[in-house]
């Protein structure tokens, strides 16, 4: 494990996120900014991120709005707002006065330290069953391609883009995701298929390794 | 401890096993306090509607993309039957809409796939800090 926070900035003001992302990676943060809550909601709950610092008045969904849906959803980690105004709003780990001054960021860092990943549990055998049912997959999807059945194509890539990713692997995940917005977006079939052989390139290479 | 019944919904076998299992292990690690979940599966929504009305599982893993139906219309009639389980929407599509719907419409939580540690370890705290409301 590094000693690298990973920090969630959610700021709508194109300048203080700047500045905010600057002086976060001074301390050495990796930071992720965003400029609302619905994209600050979005990256927490991939429990990828330690902290979420995050204005209140946003377009969207507010510094609040987005705190209490994360809390009730069970995210445990500090969310901090920092806000120009005196508010209270339980939930929030801290709120800090803006505009933010040095002092302010050094304590939050302080407080900070990476936190412990509980790693997900793949038995061998259902890794094996994962990837013995990647050759059938190609052959639906080479059959959808042929009888130009988007639906079922676009259920499929779903589906591989969910459990791919829990498997381990974020690039198939990734490739199914585009085919899937490709279809979504109902693009022409010329993308489809481009979409779809860049999957089958990437299952190659996971059949091949 | 009382047994608690689990019942996990996905059209995935192995993504189902993967859910048990890395229930299993949080149990096993200490990090929750209950240990004893008995497991029920369902691949599609009229074999979990049928499970459900069965066991009446306290929990409930429930993704939203089933072949059969909207795992959001399983969601309320599961409500209906028992409104005090608590059920965690599984989706590969976390839009906030999604979400907000999901919660109006009864569920505990929302897990965005894919699945990690920590994202199921979140689902099981908040369901322990609910049974002891």
């Amino acid at each position: 494990m590094t000693d690298t926070i990973r920090l969630i900035l959610a700021e709508d003001d194109d300048f203080l996120r700047q500045l905010l992302q600057m002086q976060c990676e001074a301390h050495g943060a990796e930071v992720a900014a965003v400029t609302n809550g619905e994209e600050a909601v979005s990256l927490a709950l991939s429990y990828e991120y330690d902290v979420l610092l995050m204005d209140i008045q946003m377009p969207v969904c507010d510094g609040i709005q987005a705190m209490t849906l994360l809390r009730q959803l069970g995210y445990e980690r500090p969310i901090y707002a920092m806000s120009a105004d005196n508010i209270t709003a339980d939930g929030f780990t801290s709120v800090l006065k803006k505009p933010l001054q040095e002092t302010d960021l050094q304590q939050l860092f302080q407080q900070q330290s990476p936190k412990p990943s509980v790693a997900l549990v793949i038995a061998p055998e259902l890794m094996q069953q994962f990837l013995h049912s990647l050759p059938q997959l190609q052959q639906q999807l080479d059959l959808c391609r042929q009888q130009r059945d988007w639906p079922e194509l676009q259920r499929l890539s779903h589906k591989l883009a969910g459990s791919a990713g829990s498997f381990g692997y974020p690039s198939i995940s990734e490739k199914a995701k585009q085919l899937q917005q490709a279809l979504m977006q109902q693009e022409p079939s010329a993308v489809i298929e481009h979409r779809l052989a860049q999957l089958h390139l990437q299952l190659q290479e996971v059949k091949h390794a | 401890m009382p047994e608690r019944k689990i019942l996990l919904v996905d059209d995935v076998d192995y993504t189902r096993q993967l859910l048990r299992n890395n229930i299993m292990a949080i149990c096993q690690s200490g990090k929750i306090r209950n240990k004893n979940f008995t497991f029920y599966n369902a691949g599609k929504a009229s074999a979990a509607m049928d499970l459900f009305s069965m066991q009446l599982p306290g929990m409930v893993f429930l993704d939203i993309e089933l072949p059969d139906a909207s795992g959001l219309e399983l969601l309320k009639k599961f409500k209906a039957l028992k409104p005090d389980c608590f059920i965690v929407m599984v989706s590969g599509v976390s839009t906030l809409d999604n979400v907000k719907q999901s919660m109006a419409d009864g569920a505990a939580s929302f897990i965005v796939k894919p699945f990690t540690g920590d994202k199921i370890l979140a689902a099981l705290r908040l369901y322990e800090r609910y049974l002891t409301q």
